[in-house]
């Protein structure tokens, strides 16, 4: 299995696409954290509050939702890639199984997923400190370490459904498309339908809900001094929630479960298709 | 456990794909030390067979083992055998040294062999260059080091000359031959028979998913006996004087009075024909011909439709093939070359005294050692090669 993994790093390192991807979701975590920070920042509202708000929490988890498609593209190239290219023939002869090539390629797929989650995390930082200053310490290492996770399970999720479909631009068509209009639209929907309590369970927004309802509650629990014990404040936060949506989301980490898996069961039934699959 | 033993054994495989039936119930062993064609036409079901064999089709019925053991039982299969097919591939970004250096990582090899199977197949120099930028030919002996990689006891590949030049032919020839000679194993399929004849010791023909036949070149050889055409002065004579030698497989031939006579030879004929007082005008002694034989195993699938004034082969009786279809015909696809030649100036077959259109009886040169090919063999190098099953 060692074998296998090492095999699987040489396939990601020695073509460019791991940093093509990886480049424009650590910009835009960088970004969306800057804008926060700057605009939490801007003189007057500061002085009014008497402190900075923290709402690079928000900003750098609404746009994580983004950088995290990148890594949803990485996964699914993972092995509908080596279709492509009929690597998968030599891979399949030279592994001592094709379920052991496929676990080392989601094992291998994952820890990328944990260093674009890790690099998305420092840009988020950088960001968040060029436009005013890394918020509450322990608050934002913990969104940190959330958005790492799941980036991971973005990752996973991409190399189950790529196994899944098989063919590359159908599979990361697929994805895409679900990802930015799919749910997009068929959320706000359901919300309308009564049917509030099944839409955190859908996958994105699951994966979503993971970072922003952390978001949000670290933002309302960061606020600077004058804010913090105002008795507007939990209405505030009644309506902001309302805005994203966030209204029928349970707890963050509840959301993180569901998400996993999502991820799990994906990365499972795609392992499953592609053990059985004839490579014609 | 794996017996070691290098031999490949196919026991009654079947592969049904919708309602196509790829193959069927196809049986046969190669075994170690020698080289084994399995031939057979375009779309015969030889390449399903292959990824059978190499577990990457699953079969519907029936079993394929190496060393006794299913291709998923061989623990670390890249160093047991290898194999160049036609749908393996590189990523076109990856250099050819990377492209090795990722299965010598996967089969537990150090890196330096990358190096050495490059060196091997001839692609040193273009080590550091893109697969995606490679011709043909390079692609193909890139697939063939990725084979070696392994050192691997078991040697299988589909079609391995398409797109390769004719020295790399030659090359291919030879390293086939050295590597069955070291006591191993190579299975090697193409839809034509001349292009591996003289590698061969062994074949498989196989036509419609079906084995056709199964064993040495010698014994396709024998299974057809040579015949004698002869014109004499006076063919009714000369028929009785054979039929009272016991000689009755007699049959016309469309060319005036020439006779077909199976199971004699000249020197037998033309004593009779002494006796029976009658003169010969022209005597020719003809001996079996693989390439009719493979044409009448395999006859019938997706057969063209005859060309004009043309039979279709499988129509003729196959002992006069040579006379009524000249040999410019076979050439179909194959613009340049043809068949080796070794000096008919103008593309034909070889004939080793023959004087009407022969086809290749012998092998044309012993195959070279490798590396050492003599530049003039002239094999052709498109065309002819070209298809898969």
């Amino acid at each position: 299995m060692g074998r296998l993994i090492a095999a699987e790093y040489r396939k990601i390192f020695t073509t460019k696409l791991w940093w093509a991807l990886l480049i424009p979701a650590a910009i835009i975590a960088l970004v969306f954290a800057w804008g926060g920070s700057a605009l939490g920042a801007l003189q007057d509202e500061a002085e009014t509050l008497g402190g900075s708000l923290p709402l690079a929490f928000v900003t750098f988890a609404y746009g994580y939702n983004f950088a995290t498609i990148f890594g949803l593209i990485f996964g699914a190239t993972s092995l509908t890639g080596e279709l492509r290219h009929k690597t998968i023939t030599t891979s399949y002869l030279t592994g001592s199984s094709r379920g052991a090539v496929l676990a080392a390629k989601l094992f291998t797929y994952t820890t990328i997923g944990a260093l674009y989650g890790i690099i998305c995390a420092i840009t988020g930082t950088i960001g968040s400190a060029i436009g005013d200053e890394v918020p509450a310490f322990g608050a934002w290492t913990q969104l940190m370490l959330a958005s790492i996770l799941v980036m991971i399970m973005w990752v996973l999720l991409g190399v189950g459904v790529g196994a899944l479909i098989g063919n590359q631009v159908g599979a990361v068509v697929s994805l895409i498309v679900y990802v930015l209009v799919v749910e997009r639209v068929l959320a706000p929907v359901m919300n309308n339908q009564g049917m509030e309590n099944v839409v955190p369970y859908l996958p994105y927004q699951s994966a979503a809900n993971t970072t922003m309802e952390l978001a949000v509650r670290l933002l309302f629990g960061n606020l600077p001094g004058d804010l913090a014990g105002d008795s507007d404040t939990p209405q505030v936060e009644r309506g902001i929630r309302t805005v994203l949506l966030l209204n029928h989301v349970p707890d963050w980490w509840t959301n993180g479960v569901i998400f996993a898996v999502w991820a799990l069961v994906l990365g499972i039934i795609g392992w499953l298709v592609a053990r059985r699959r004839d490579i014609t | 456990m794996q017996d070691g033993s290098g031999r490949i054994v196919v026991n009654n495989l079947s592969k049904t794909f919708g309602r196509v039936n790829a193959v069927q119930n196809l049986s046969f062993q190669v075994e170690p030390g020698s080289v084994t064609g399995f031939l057979g036409p375009n779309g015969a079901g030889k390449t399903t067979t292959l990824r059978m064999l190499l577990g990457l089709v699953t079969p519907t019925a029936g079993h394929a083992t190496i060393n006794g053991q299913p291709f998923n039982h061989l623990g670390n299969p890249g160093r047991v055998v290898g194999a160049v097919l036609e749908a393996q591939g590189f990523h076109p970004k990856r250099s050819a040294r990377d492209h090795l250096r990722v299965y010598t990582a996967a089969m537990g090899l150090p890196d330096q062999r990358a190096d050495e199977v490059l060196h091997l197949v001839g692609l040193r120099e273009a080590s550091h260059r893109s697969a995606g930028a490679f011709s043909l030919g390079m692609k193909q002996r890139l697939a063939l080091a990725t084979a070696l990689l392994g050192d691997p006891q078991v040697l299988v590949l589909d079609e391995p000359a398409n797109g390769l030049d004719p020295e790399g032919i030659a090359w291919l020839r030879g390293f086939l031959r050295s590597f069955a000679g070291s006591g191993r194993t190579v299975l090697v399929s193409s839809h034509l028979l001349a292009e591996i004849e003289q590698t061969i010791d062994q074949v498989v023909i196989i036509s419609r998913g079906q084995t056709m036949f199964y064993g040495k070149l010698d014994d396709l050889r024998g299974t057809q006996q040579g015949q004698v055409l002869v014109e004499a002065g006076n063919p009714e004579a000369l028929t009785n004087a054979l039929r009272g030698a016991g000689l009755t497989n007699i049959s016309p031939t469309q060319h005036g009075n020439r006779l077909a006579v199976t199971g004699a030879t000249a020197r037998q004929i033309g004593d009779l024909a002494f006796q029976a007082g009658t003169p010969i005008y022209w005597l020719q002694e003809e001996r079996a011909d693989l390439e009719q034989m493979f044409f009448r195993l395999t006859s019938g699938q997706y057969s063209g439709a005859p060309l004009p004034g043309q039979q279709p082969p499988q129509q003729l009786p196959p002992q006069q093939m040579p006379q009524q279809m000249p040999p410019q015909q076979y050439q179909q696809g194959t613009p340049s070359g043809g068949f080796p030649q070794q000096g008919t100036p103008s593309g034909g077959f070889p004939q080793q005294g023959t004087p009407s259109g022969g086809f290749p009886q012998q092998g044309y040169q012993q195959p070279p050692p490798p590396q050492q090919q003599p530049p003039q063999q002239g094999w052709p190098q498109q065309g002819g090669w070209g298809g898969n099953a």
